[in-house]
């Protein structure tokens, strides 16, 4: 009997090929076989085919495909002690920037606080205007009037006494009220000689006759020795300010010489430590060691300048030993 | 060679004793690339990169056949390139005449031992089961190359492909009843071919 084989028994003869059928089916195909010839063609048709696929020569591989340690993703074994270097030059490192920041941020902070008071002064000339409805009624006549004398004349010596003594605050302008005004009011008439204006005629001779100014703004404010002798040195030059205290860098020179000696040292040391380990390295891989790329020569000469210019600048900051605002 | 001992030192972190397996095995593997992939530098990067995932993750291997193991690996890497591939189509740049045919073979120049004339016929038909090995469909391929070419048994190709015993006998029956009808179309070759010894079940 020949019938055309069906693909289970493709299946059956393929398998029956690689010893994969069970002796059971494999005695019921090899009985089947000695009756089909259809069957026996395809078998022999299939052999072929895995004996042609089995004799294939083996090509040999184009290259050695031995992995490499950077293939592999193997990094030479560094010493114990390598990342206690690394970490302390990065601590250190940090700790430069911050103290590095500090001594060129703060005293420079401190001065500008410092001057801050002496333009707060030019704003305290309309506070005076706003204090001046709260002066007792006795003196309204030379409170009224002085406003426009102390607008007319602007009272220098009175900035930088406010600015160093008192600072510009409501009980500064209580005290700079007398001084500014009274001796202003006083002095008025040389000044407004030629300009006299109808309001100004009515207010200044009031305010020249009105003693109990000065008097009462002693007594209302109890002024220091400044408001005492104001009135005397208004024809003075005004005084120069005194310069302001230096304000001293917050940490120490040997401090920061000593960060940037450990962070330098012992980056050094980490370095120096990886690169021999490196060498046993490729020492034991027989591999030729990398060459230093251009950006690592770039970076190498950074650092250098970098390390050159902390030493100069706080040399240069500690010789100067502290910041004038 | 004492694989287990070379397989425990490289599980260790030993490069060495890894590149020993390596030259062992890199035959094989390339070999089982090549058929897959039908092109000499793909088969050269898939070997290279299962060889790197391999000895990545060597842990993962629980005893067994290494070879098989390797198979997976470089089957894997054959499989990624196939994908990269499909997502980046490439030209390649052999020389072609003006009916788009190869002009020369590098296969050609790959073996020294043989006569001009043995390398022209084992050019030509190793040109011819490549050609129907590519018209395979890849499951079907990864199955005879794996069992007919690297003699792995059905287990082990099971294993591998994460296929059912029973799914790859019939895999296999379908690529080698489809290499028959591809192979006819080569008939001037198939008699050098078939006087092979014929191998007894």
């Amino acid at each position: 009997m020949t019938q055309a084989p069906s693909f289970r028994d493709a299946e059956q003869l393929s398998a029956y090929l690689d010893n994969q059928l069970s002796p059971v089916d494999r005695q019921r195909l090899e009985a089947r076989l000695k009756d089909d010839t259809e069957l026996r063609s395809l078998l022999t048709d299939l052999s072929q085919v895995r004996a042609i696929l089995r004799n294939l020569p083996a090509r040999k591989a184009p290259r050695n495909f031995r992995l490499t340690p950077e293939m592999a993703g193997i990094r030479p074994p560094l010493p114990r002690i390598f990342p206690v270097f690394r970490l302390a030059s990065a601590l250190a490192a940090v700790l430069l920037f911050f103290a590095f920041a500090a001594n060129l941020t703060l005293p420079a902070l401190s001065a500008f606080r410092a001057a801050m008071p002496a333009p707060a002064m030019q704003v305290a000339g309309p506070a005076d205007r706003s204090a001046a409805p709260l002066a007792p009624s006795s003196s309204n006549a030379g409170v009224e009037a002085a406003p426009t004398a102390s607008e007319a004349y602007p009272v220098p010596p009175a900035a930088p006494m406010a600015g160093h003594g008192i600072g510009g605050g409501p009980t500064g302008s209580d005290t700079a009220l007398p001084q500014a005004t009274a001796p202003a009011a006083l002095l008025a008439p040389q000044a407004l000689d030629t300009t006299p204006t109808p309001e100004l005629r009515m207010l200044l001779p009031e305010a020249t006759q009105t003693p109990e100014i000065p008097a009462a703004a002693e007594t209302l404010t109890e002024p220091g020795p400044m408001a005492k002798s104001a009135p005397s040195d208004l024809n003075q030059p005004p005084p120069e300010a005194p310069q302001p205290e230096p304000i001293r860098a917050p940490v120490p020179a040997w401090l920061l010489f000593g960060l940037l000696g450990l962070a330098v040292v012992s980056g050094s040391t980490a370095y120096f430590l990886r690169a021999r380990a490196e060498q046993v390295w490729f020492k034991t891989y027989a591999l030729s060691p990398a060459r230093p790329t251009a950006w690592q020569v770039g970076l190498f000469i950074l650092v250098f300048l970098l390390v050159a210019a902390l030493v100069v600048a706080i040399a240069l900051l500690s010789s100067a030993g502290s910041y004038a605002p | 060679m004492d694989e287990p001992a070379l397989i425990r030192a490289a599980q260790n972190g030993d490069l060495e004793a890894f590149n020993r397996l390596v030259l062992a095995y890199q035959d094989a593997l390339y070999n089982t690339a090549l058929r897959i992939l039908g092109d000499d530098s793909q088969a050269a990067d898939a070997t290279q990169e299962a060889f790197i995932s391999a000895f990545r993750g060597l842990n993962g291997f629980r005893g067994g056949s290494f070879k098989a193991w390797l198979m997976r690996t470089v089957t894997n890497a054959c499989y990624d390139e196939l994908r990269r591939q499909k997502r980046r189509p490439t030209i390649p740049l052999e020389p072609v005449n003006e009916d788009d045919e190869e002009l020369e073979s590098r296969r050609w120049l790959a073996d020294s031992s043989m006569t001009p004339a043995e390398k022209f016929e084992a050019d030509e038909l190793e040109h011819a089961i490549q050609h129907c090995l590519a018209s395979l469909p890849l499951e079907f391929r990864t199955v005879v190359v794996l069992a007919d070419l690297q003699g792995l048994d059905y287990a082990e190709v099971a294993s591998l492909a994460r296929a059912p015993l029973g799914t790859i006998k019939s895999r296999l029956a379908r690529a080698r009843l489809r290499l028959r009808e591809c192979l006819q179309g080569f008939g001037e070759l198939l008699p050098a071919a078939f006087r092979l010894e014929r191998e007894s079940p």
